[in-house]
């Protein structure tokens, strides 16, 4: 079951064309990296698909919706791209960051259930932060918050997961521990997952499946098409392919 | 401690303790919402059209507050719509519509016969002269912002820590961005009476920025503001009783000394730690 459908979407901002022609299909289970240069597109798309930005052309399905009529969204758990300092000051604990992820869920008036605490306690051990439950958002590290806004995401318990960048102000090891939960939970509880990264030979490790942006669909398919792919050599050249493809990678190590 | 007994006898005193305590708590529970959404200054702006339809009401010969209350709410509408939809800098709009209604207060101030008096009091507050009926009319108005915050509680946190995080939430975020100016702009229309249009935006700002000093969680935050507004606004009238001061003026005062007291209250807390 595909449970993003994307034909032939162009997003445009005023007169400049941010995206066009993107057409691909994420399926269930799939583990779908998007990546490509800065201004490539990468956000828009992401955007558009959470009907943040409406398309100019095209459509987009979200579960065989469009995604301008999709109300399920507590099947899609969103982690954001967010700079660190963005909430400095900001008064809310860890627990309430998770719980208000909970709102998808809820029709007016929105309000927590009882057993609302035990699925925020969940997603706060699903992604190790059981014990910052009562820490202010502010007062976390990088790699901290980033595990908050996935357990935001994730405590809905959602069959897809979209993540914008979500390792962009975190140190590499901290990197490595966060791409090895998203592949747990790909691979062990069957998320799909969407990620948005500059890392084609990082994330490509983990991925099933490869989406190159540069305002259009260069190319979709699977890593190791992707490293002998002739259009992905004549974009970087072959030593420029083979050292992403080579890259050094601890989940492969592992197996 | 006599003399605060004495005080608190008297029928205007009272009054003015119900009205105030009652728009503070509105006012705390806006302000966080809005001083984390960097809007804060909404309430000054709004406070400016609020002295423009003091100048109106006072120019038609029409109680105040009925004026400003439906002018202050359109012109809230207008700063939102030209942040939203004409992109135009939130901050800007508020510049805008703030510095056209100054002009329009203005304009009609000057042309109107023998109301400077008047509109010198809405400008600093008149707490202790207001009447029974206003005293209804601020319980029940500031019953209902307050009953709207709590309703839309979760909405509203969501959108002020992450906007576009919200709408993939599914909460319809511009409706509740006119629910919350909305409700800015029904309590800043009873402020002007309480504390003077110009002094309205500090009883929005500056509880919600102390409290935001040392609150360890957001409902902790909305708390202690509230908390922090009823204390200044009680403290603020039996001290202008005392010393003969001007209320409106005095409640801003001790709310500046609470918000000095607790930043370096945070900031000895801090050096110890």
């Amino acid at each position: 079951m595909n449970l993003i459908e994307i034909k032939n979407v162009c997003v445009r901002y005023g007169p400049i064309e941010a995206l066009c022609s993107i057409t691909l299909e994420v399926a269930a289970g799939d583990y779908v990296a998007i990546v490509g240069p800065n201004g490539s597109g990468k956000t828009t798309l992401l955007k558009a698909i959470l009907n943040l930005l409406p398309p100019a052309e095209g459509s987009i399905l979200l579960y065989g919706t469009d995604c301008r009529h999709f109300t399920d969204w507590n099947k899609i758990g969103y982690v954001p791209q967010v700079s660190r300092n963005l909430h400095k000051g900001f008064p809310a604990t860890v627990r309430e960051i998770v719980a208000s992820g909970l709102l998808a869920a809820k029709k007016f008036p929105r309000r927590h259930s009882d057993s609302d605490a035990d699925s925020v306690q969940k997603a706060m051990e699903t992604v190790g932060i059981p014990d910052l439950a009562d820490r202010l958002i502010d007062k976390l590290s990088g790699g901290q918050q980033q595990r908050v806004y996935l357990a935001r995401a994730m405590v809905n318990n959602p069959e897809l997961l979209m993540l914008d960048e979500p390792t962009a102000a975190i140190d590499p090891a901290t990197r490595e521990q966060f791409y090895e939960t998203l592949s747990t939970l790909n691979r062990t509880c069957g998320k799909t997952i969407v990620l948005i990264s500059h890392d084609a030979g990082h994330v490509g490790h983990y991925a099933n499946k490869l989406a190159y942006l540069d305002r259009h669909l260069v190319f979709f398919g699977g890593f190791d098409q992707f490293c002998t792919s002739p259009e992905m050599t004549r974009r970087f050249g072959t030593h420029v392919q083979h050292v992403i493809c080579s890259q050094h990678c601890p989940a492969q190590e592992k197996q | 401690m006599n003399t605060l007994f004495e005080a608190i006898q008297y029928s205007f005193v009272q009054r003015a303790l119900i009205s105030g305590v009652f728009l503070g708590c509105g006012c705390a529970f806006l302000g966080v919402f809005l001083v984390l959404r960097r809007l804060s200054l909404i309430g000054d702006g709004l406070a400016h059209v609020g002295l423009a339809a003091v100048g109106l009401g006072l120019f038609l010969n029409m109680s105040p507050i009925w004026v400003s209350i439906p002018l202050v709410m359109f012109a809230s509408l207008w700063i939102l719509w030209l942040s939203d939809k004409a992109d135009v800098y939130a901050d800007a709009a508020i510049g805008l519509v703030s510095a056209v209604s100054v002009a329009a207060g203005i304009t009609l101030a000057s042309v109107g016969k023998g109301f400077n008096v008047d509109l010198f009091s809405f400008l600093f507050g008149s707490i202790l002269s207001i009447s029974q009926t206003e005293v209804i009319l601020s319980v029940i108005l500031s019953l209902i912002v307050i009953g709207t915050v709590c309703l839309f509680y979760h909405e509203l946190f969501a959108i002020a820590f992450e906007e576009e995080y919200a709408h993939v939430l599914g909460i319809p975020v511009e409706k509740i961005n006119k629910i919350l100016i909305l409700c800015t702009a029904l309590t800043v229309s009873l402020g002007i009476r309480i504390v003077g249009t110009m002094l309205i935006s500090s009883l929005i700002i500056f509880p919600a920025v102390t409290a935001l000093q040392v609150a360890k969680g957001f409902r902790a935050a909305m708390v202690l503001a509230a908390i922090l507004s009823v204390l200044s606004v009680v403290s603020g009238v039996f001290i202008s009783y005392l010393a003969d001061l001007p209320t409106g003026a005095t409640i801003v005062l001790v709310n500046f000394a609470l918000f000095v007291l607790v930043f370096f209250y945070k900031k000895i807390g801090c050096c110890q730690s």
